[in-house]
């Protein structure tokens, strides 16, 4: 059984990273890049509710069932995920200011981060019947979350030297930086040959 | 309204110079009929949630405005999810999990707040249409692209023969940021020739 | 004042949500039943395309539990043509995939040799893994009989060649050619026609069981 949990965890993590394998989650990974700081920071707050959203999901998609509804998924998911984003902002504002601090500017942001409305999803698709759907869809979230924070960290500290390298005039900006997101890419795609 | 239609193709297309709705046009560009589908799809949505957001702008409240206008595009997308399933089975499957993520496509809630919040009914329709327009045509350009040189093939029709060897990797998850980042890059010289020519006329 | 405007917005709040719940009951009423019918349709297609020979089919009430634990026998459809048993099409699925689950048809004559293999559902990567869905890989099937390996490079006799770049997606699908070559196998032995007797024997039995249920109910009300 932890065999089982620790192939979901590398898979989501490595081998269909979020980022540069799936493209969920792509305009924090391009937007929030620039220094490894900041990178760092909207990487655990992603981990973080992209944990609590395959938990609470998992639940309302329970009840979803329950009442024969689930063609109303996506609504449900998508609001359920926005409340959580802004219980989470006032959870920590008052009980863990420090990390509110650190976190604080990344949160709102994440609404609309499709990584997390796609964990929840392709948890649903992934281990929707199985036994065990809770954890499995638990580890299969932050371990997202994880090989999200991989990425984007990473991503951000080629960008933090391509600052100061010569790049032809017509590359500079948006080129040079999705032309790097490419080579991170088939980098990762080398992962692809530690599957079980 | 000619300006706020062409606004969305050329001045502000949403893919190359605002960079918005990353995900689905590197995800599912591995062919041309996907961009197409993904375009088209998504310009539905736009155009739904713009004229609906329109006519609701004095209902909404101000305080819960962004969970309104999520209510509103989740249920447009939720449509064309069972519409695309029942009437258009192929399109559905090709893009799998990425129709419901049109929800958190940023250029819907984008012109959303900032288009539709405060403009009319029908110039919302049209800011839609030409966002629209702009968003296929872009994810029809990436996928033709990566589908000719990928795969042999333009709309599933082979070009090459058999003898052509393809490189597969622009139809692989790193073939989607190379291909973007030299469209740009094209589109930046050809822009700054443009505005070269202007200065020496 | 505070609490009123509160109020204001959450029943405006939720006066949009449950407009647009209702609106997509009412979408989902129209086209459930077409996609279900799109399901069905997509099924006899694929159903024909694996053993073109059979005129009608009919789903077998046997379960089978294979070795391989990374497969699973779906379902097996046994195809008749003026009423004899001509072949088997055998639905399986194995989450051994790149990309998770591959789903698979395979069709196997009454020799037990392979006659076409369909991909029903697969999410593996475009380029690599979705090429199984193409002739040059499913045709190696045909006619194969056995247990049947992959290999890199040439094949010979009994083994596949795998897609390059993607021997996992080629091993997943082998596998469940294997798990239905075993299946239809026992099907074989356990003299198939018999299995579709006790099918049909099953279903008329629920069916009388229903109706005595819906008698009973209906004499309940006229008490």
């Amino acid at each position: 059984m932890l065999r089982e949990f620790i192939i979901i965890s590398i898979g989501a993590i490595l081998i269909q990273n979020f980022v540069l394998v799936q493209f969920l989650g792509i305009c924090p990974f391009l937007g929030v890049s620039k220094k490894v700081e900041t990178a760092l920071g909207m990487g655990f707050a992603v981990v973080f509710v992209m944990a609590c959203a395959s938990a609470i999901t998992w639940a309302v998609q329970q009840l979803l069932v329950l009442f024969h509804i689930e063609y109303l998924q996506t609504i449900a998911f998508i609001l359920v995920i926005a409340v959580l984003v802004q219980f989470v902002e006032m959870f920590l504002q008052k009980s863990i200011p420090a990390l509110y601090n650190s976190l604080g500017i990344y949160l709102p942001l994440i609404t609309t981060n499709c990584a997390v409305l796609g964990v929840a999803i392709v948890n649903i698709t992934k281990f929707g019947g199985a036994e065990l759907s809770f954890l499995k869809s638990l580890v299969y979230g932050t371990s997202a979350g994880i090989g999200f924070t991989l990425a984007i960290v990473l991503f951000a500290g080629v960008r933090e030297r391509l600052e100061s390298s010569d790049i032809p005039q017509f590359l500079k900006g948006m080129p040079i930086t999705l032309i790097t997101a490419g080579l991170l890419s088939i980098a990762f795609m080398g992962f692809s040959g530690l599957s079980f | 309204m000619k300006k706020t239609f062409l606004n969305g193709i050329f001045k502000e297309n949403p893919t190359f110079s605002l960079f918005l709705g990353m995900c689905p046009t590197l995800a599912v560009t591995t062919a041309a009929f996907n961009g197409v589908g993904m375009g088209l799809s998504t310009m539905a949505v736009l155009i739904c949630s713009n004229v609906f957001i329109s006519l609701l702008r004095k209902f909404i409240p101000e305080k819960v405005r962004i969970a309104a206008y999520v209510v509103v595009i989740a249920s447009f997308v939720t449509v064309v999810e069972m519409v695309l399933k029942a009437y258009a089975p192929a399109v559905s499957e090709s893009l799998g999990l990425y129709i419901p993520l049109i929800v958190v496509n940023c250029i819907i809630l984008g012109r959303a707040e900032a288009f539709a919040s405060k403009n009319g009914a029908l110039a919302s329709a049209v800011d839609g249409l030409g966002m629209g327009i702009g968003f296929t045509l872009a994810l029809t350009l990436i996928g033709s692209v990566r589908e000719i040189l990928g795969a042999g093939t333009f709309f599933g029709i082979s070009l090459f023969g058999e003898s052509f060897q393809p490189v597969t990797i622009m139809i692989l998850p790193p073939g989607a940021f190379l291909t973007l980042g030299i469209i740009v890059m094209v589109i930046n010289i050809i822009s700054a020739k443009k505005k070269g020519a202007d200065k020496v006329a | 004042m505070f609490r009123k405007e509160t109020i204001v917005v959450a029943i405006k709040l939720f006066v949009i949500t449950a407009v647009a719940a209702l609106c997509l009951a009412f979408v989902n009423k129209m086209t459930a039943p077409v996609i279900l019918e799109n399901a069905e349709k997509a099924q006899t297609e694929a159903l024909r395309a694996v053993l073109a020979e059979a005129e009608e089919f009919k789903k077998s009430a046997a379960s089978f539990e294979g070795e391989d634990s990374s497969v699973t026998v779906d379902s097996v459809n046994i195809g008749f043509a003026n009423s004899e048993v001509v072949g088997y099409a055998v639905t399986v699925t194995s989450n051994a995939g790149y990309g998770g689950d591959v789903k698979v048809m395979v069709g196997i004559d009454k020799d037990l040799a392979v006659t076409k293999i369909e991909i029903l559902e697969s999410s593996e990567t475009a380029g690599l893994g979705a090429n199984a869905s193409k002739p040059k890989f499913k045709n190696q099937f045909e006619g194969a009989k056995g247990t049947l390996s992959v290999v890199k490079g040439a094949a010979t006799n009994g083994e596949i060649s795998a897609i390059a770049s993607a021997t996992i997606t080629s091993k997943a699908v082998t596998s469940c050619v294997n798990a239905a070559l075993v299946a239809a196998g026992e099907l074989e032995n356990s003299d198939a026609a018999e299995n579709v007797a006790q099918t049909e024997k099953k279903l008329e039995e629920i069916k009388q069981e229903t109706e005595k249920q819906i008698g009973n109910m209906t004499e309940g009300e006229g008490e």
